[in-house]
């Protein structure tokens, strides 16, 4: 049985890259594959131009596992201080690093002096992720980081990546939080039976191109096609119901060149929104989505 | 040779409280004995009890982290596969060996308040000997726990050392002089030891002791290391 | 850029050194115990053997029971038994002093049948396997040790078997 069958990917340093799909899809035997812990039958992975395998791609590369796994005899300071001393950062640091990252992910020193085995779930995510970041890394693997956490820490997770992003971090995220994924993420790949099935851009910036989802109060008056009139402004109308618009725009000058021609074609609108569910629609038509 | 991966394992080995218990009866029955036989019997403590003692104290020392995922996390960290099973021996084989050291020299403790000395030649050679039989037990314990997943080694280990006493026996009575050579092999590779006798004047020398048992020993590490780095590592469910 | 303090290696490198020992010694081990097999060690043996004719005669005369070591060349615990106790300065010395020591290798397996006289005694005491001690005291009934029990066994029962009828004298060491 093939859990991934010709997958190729690409990515750039310093994305937010993430990855979703129905279960048993391969996510998780993709994320193996790109730590190394699982070898492919054929074809290479490549960190940096280096194996997954190279001690020193290891060395700065942080792994959430979704399986919370650790060693449950060990309290959650010393789980953080052995992985901290594994990952060979400098001894005289670890007391201060290993304070900071708990504090960081919300974890209170009480928290911290417990046994592993007796912690929730939300408080095992959170040691979790402070264990893939105790290395610094410049390549994060996150499976399912926010999965069985509060809003809370969820927000916190978020938090987290966006300012890993920005100083460069390469992160990759398994997720199925759809909305997560659409706000973090650069790229996503949506990989189903083994394959990846494609590789969407959620709306990013304010300037991207992105799809306006515009509700209107009655239906487009008649004489009007509303086709012609978005087109005429720069835009390409992807869809319509009775009381909405699916209208795809290059940029902002476009987006409101588009919504002026309409207001003044006698289109009534209510509002016009970013549309969101891209990701979601994947699960459901395949990429592309049908309207 | 990482020392975090040896100072952890060490305190994990300590940490299991069924595992206290069962060691406690192995360290304190043989000073029991010694304690309570007849003097004159000098041997309180014999390789059986030597090896269930490090066979007890190894039990799951990789299979534990395989069968309960965290060994995935330790191999995402710059640490080589290799360097991993070493550590996990020098772990293992450091602290049966202190743990027999001790034993030795509190039997001849007791011995000797009971009014039958040992010498000290005898004791540093018993202890000698402890140590040799601690680090290379320990190597097999890693080659086994290494191979079968979680703390079932223990078990494949029994099996093995009575497939390999059958064996002999086997062979002693039907005169099968390869059978009772492998069961020899068997038993010899379960429970490594060197034999100090020559080294104290008891003359004797083969090459086969030493070369027996170093044989053993790096032919488990290598089989372990062997194998770890063939194993694919991971959970894939999701 | 890699950093030059980096570790450096794969995760899964392997350890040329471990190998090549293990391959080496595993062939060495195997090559000795062929040519142990094919080449029986003689122990360094500090016994005084006695032949087996005359044996009885001598312990008779010297007072001191027959000790017989039924025993093969093929045979690795006889072997064992050989380097161990036979071996053994304190062991030897002690079996010299208190037995009249008498050797009987069989040699059925390398010449097909054994001499008149090993096959008798082996007969007279019911030899089945090896090693086998045999002591032979004068109007009591001959112990049998079969197999080899390791050296502080083996030197307790001879002991035993060597102590005198009149109480403890035959525990505890000398």
């Amino acid at each position: 049985m093939r859990a991934l069958d010709g997958v190729s990917l690409e990515i750039r340093p310093g994305e937010v890259f993430g990855v979703i799909g129905p279960n048993g899809a391969g996510k998780t035997t993709l994320m193996g594959c790109m730590l190394g812990l699982l070898r492919p039958d054929s074809g290479t992975v490549a960190v940096d131009g280096r194996s997954p395998d190279d001690l020193g791609v290891h060395a700065i590369t942080g792994y959430l596992p979704e399986r919370l796994m650790f060693d449950r005899w060990m309290s959650g300071r010393d789980f953080l201080r052995y992985h901290h001393a594994l990952a060979l950062q400098p001894d005289a640091a670890r007391d201060g690093e290993v304070a900071g990252l708990l504090e960081q992910v919300g974890l209170t020193a009480e928290d911290a002096a417990k046994k592993v085995k007796a912690y929730s779930r939300g408080m095992l995510q959170r040691l979790g992720l402070a264990q893939a970041l105790v290395a610094r890394p410049r390549y994060l693997y996150l499976d399912e980081p926010t999965s069985g956490m509060d809003p809370v820490g969820a927000i916190m997770a978020r938090r987290i990546v966006d300012d890993l992003a920005r100083r460069g971090t390469t992160v990759v995220i398994n997720s199925h939080q759809l909305e997560q994924v659409e706000r973090l993420c650069t790229r996503v790949a949506f990989v189903k039976d083994g394959r990846v099935e494609s590789v969407e851009v959620p709306a990013a910036g304010a300037s991207a191109a992105r799809v306006l989802l515009i509700r209107t109060a009655a239906p487009v008056p008649a004489g009007v096609d509303p086709g012609r009139v978005v087109a005429a402004a720069g835009g390409s109308l992807a869809g319509s119901t009775e009381t909405s618009l699916r209208v795809e725009v290059p940029d902002d000058e476009a987006a409101a060149k588009v919504l002026a021609a309409l207001v003044g074609a006698g289109v009534r609108i209510i509002e016009a929104v970013p549309e969101t569910g891209r990701l979601e629609r994947l699960f459901l038509e395949g990429p592309g989505g049908a309207a | 040779m990482n020392w975090t991966i040896v100072r952890t394992t060490l305190r994990e080995r300590m940490a299991g409280r069924g595992r206290w218990f069962s060691l406690v009866i192995l360290f304190g029955m043989p000073l029991l004995w010694a304690g309570l036989l007849p003097a004159g019997t000098d041997s309180f403590s014999s390789m059986w009890m030597n090896a269930l003692l490090i066979w007890l104290v190894g039990a799951g020392v990789i299979g534990e982290e395989v069968s309960s995922g965290t060994i995935l996390l330790v191999l995402s960290r710059p640490v080589s596969r290799s360097e991993y099973v070493f550590s996990k021996w020098i772990a293992l084989a450091c602290a049966t060996a202190g743990v027999l050291a001790v034993q030795a020299v509190a039997i001849a403790a007791i011995a000797g308040w009971r009014g039958h000395p040992v010498e000290a030649v005898a004791l540093v050679r018993q202890v000698l000997e402890a140590v040799f039989r601690a680090f290379g037990a320990s190597a097999v314990v890693v080659m086994f726990s290494a191979l079968v997943p979680g703390a079932k080694e223990m078990s494949v280990m029994m099996f093995t050392w009575l497939g390999g006493t059958l064996l002999g026996l086997l062979g002693q009575w039907k005169q099968w002089t390869a059978v009772t050579l492998g069961g020899g092999e068997v038993t010899s590779f379960m429970l490594p030891a060197l034999d100090l006798g020559p080294l104290f004047g008891g003359g004797g020398f083969t090459w086969s002791g030493p070369v027996g048992y170093l044989s053993t020993v790096t032919l488990a590490l290598a089989v372990a290391v062997w194998w770890l780095n063939r194993k694919e590592l991971s959970y894939a469910g999701s | 850029m890699p950093d030059p303090d980096a570790p450096k290696g794969s995760s899964r490198r392997v350890p040329a050194i471990l190998f090549w020992l293990a391959g080496g010694l595993l062939a060495a081990r195997i090559g000795l115990r062929a040519w142990e097999t094919v080449h029986p060690v003689a122990a360094t043996d500090l016994v005084s053997w006695h032949a087996i004719a005359g044996a009885e005669a001598d312990a008779k005369r010297a007072g001191r029971p027959l000790l017989y070591d039924f025993t093969a060349a093929w045979c690795p615990p006889c072997r064992r038994m050989g380097k161990e106790v036979f071996g053994d300065a304190e062991a030897a010395a002690f079996i010299n002093a208190a037995f009249v020591p008498v050797r009987v290798i069989d040699r059925s397996r390398e010449e097909g049948k054994n001499p008149a006289d090993i096959e008798a005694l082996q007969k007279k005491f019911g030899i089945k396997a090896f090693p086998t001690l045999v002591v032979v005291r004068p109007g009591r009934k001959p112990v049998t040790l079969e197999g080899y029990a390791g050296k502080a066994g083996t030197v307790k029962a001879l002991r035993d078997a060597a102590g005198s009828p009149a109480g403890a004298a035959g525990r505890g060491r000398r």
